[in-house]
């Protein structure tokens, strides 16, 4: 059986979904009865930059991951996924 | 700590009304947010220190060509996405539960979860009674505690949690009371003395004698006088 790479990708996008929701909720908060103070702006855009490098050290780490080939489980399994042999891709 | 209340004319509180001066503007003291920045830490150092762990102690290395390496970087960025996040939650909870001393009332504002924010006011004239607390050693070494404000208003007891020095807190509000109690005295004498001053504008504008200038004195003819003696 063959399995895509992309099926990896969708719980991280699910998680990253509830992620945006809780995030915009706080960030609709602090904006709207908050920000009329120095504290409240600077921890505001440390935590946002703070996510968007996050985000950007995450996508410039899998970038290069080809979704859309796919392996088999007799491969998941066989190969040694925690040494250095080589494995369904090459980065 | 002088005479001189403190004025911070340049904070603004939402809901504040025009012409209305902010006395003092309270958070809970910088011990919470400096709790939550070290849990965030601690979260932070764990999965660096895993790996390390794990690379000195085992054989553990992470092939960049496989499937856990996908794995582990998808499970580290959603765990420091969502540690993150759960000090920004701490930090907007923190952040906007404020307790506002003007000179006209006092407001607190209370954020419970995301979807629940309680507002309540106090007039100024309507405090009774002032504590403050200290309790245990790191308040006490810190000087921070908990305000209570008797009212005479429909929220009996208004409580400020974990302020900084409330000692002083406790010695402005009673001022601020004070201040208001007789502004408000000499704006209730002024407008006693206005309305007296209309009144008696309203008495000498009906009891004018006809053909004279209201508030003159009427010449006494030099004959007259002597024959009235």
């Amino acid at each position: 059986m063959e399995i895509p790479y992309y099926i990896f990708g969708i719980p991280y996008l699910l998680a990253l979904f509830f992620f945006s929701m809780r995030f915009f909720f706080n960030l609709y908060h602090i904006i709207k009865f908050g920000f009329f103070d120095f504290s409240g702006k600077m921890n505001t855009f440390f935590f946002v930059a703070l996510t968007i490098v996050l985000l950007w050290i995450t996508i410039l780490l899998l970038k290069n991951v080809p979704w859309l080939d796919t392996f088999t489980l007799d491969t998941l399994f066989s190969s040694d996924l925690l040494t250095n042999r080589t494995a369904d891709f090459s980065l | 700590m002088t005479n001189q209340l403190p004025q911070h004319h340049q904070l603004r509180f939402p809901t504040q009304r025009p012409g209305e001066h902010v006395v003092l503007l309270l958070r809970r003291n910088w011990t919470v947010l400096a709790r939550n920045i070290s849990y965030l830490i601690l979260l932070l150092i764990i999965p660096p220190l895993l790996f390390i762990g794990m690379y000195v102690f085992t054989e553990f290395r992470i092939n960049p060509a496989s499937v856990s390496y996908i794995l582990i970087v998808e499970g580290v960025s959603i765990y420091y996405l969502f540690s993150l996040l759960a000090y920004f939650h701490s930090f907007v909870d923190y952040h906007l539960d404020i307790w506002v001393v003007t000179d006209q009332r006092i407001v607190s504002i209370e954020q419970e979860g995301l979807f629940q924010r309680v507002i309540s006011e106090l007039n100024i004239l309507k405090i009774q009674d002032v504590t403050s607390e200290v309790k245990g050693k790191v308040q006490t070494f810190l000087d921070y505690g908990q305000v209570y404000i008797q009212t005479a208003g429909k929220a009996e007891r208004f409580i400020f949690e974990q302020v900084s020095h409330p000692a002083e807190v406790e010695k402005i509000i009673l001022q601020v009371h004070d201040r208001a109690n007789k502004m408000n005295e000499l704006e209730q004498v002024r407008e006693t003395e206005q309305y007296r001053h209309e009144i008696d504008e309203q008495y000498d504008a009906t009891h004018v004698a006809p053909g004279s200038v209201a508030g003159a004195v009427k010449p006494i003819a030099p004959g007259e006088e002597k024959t009235k003696k």
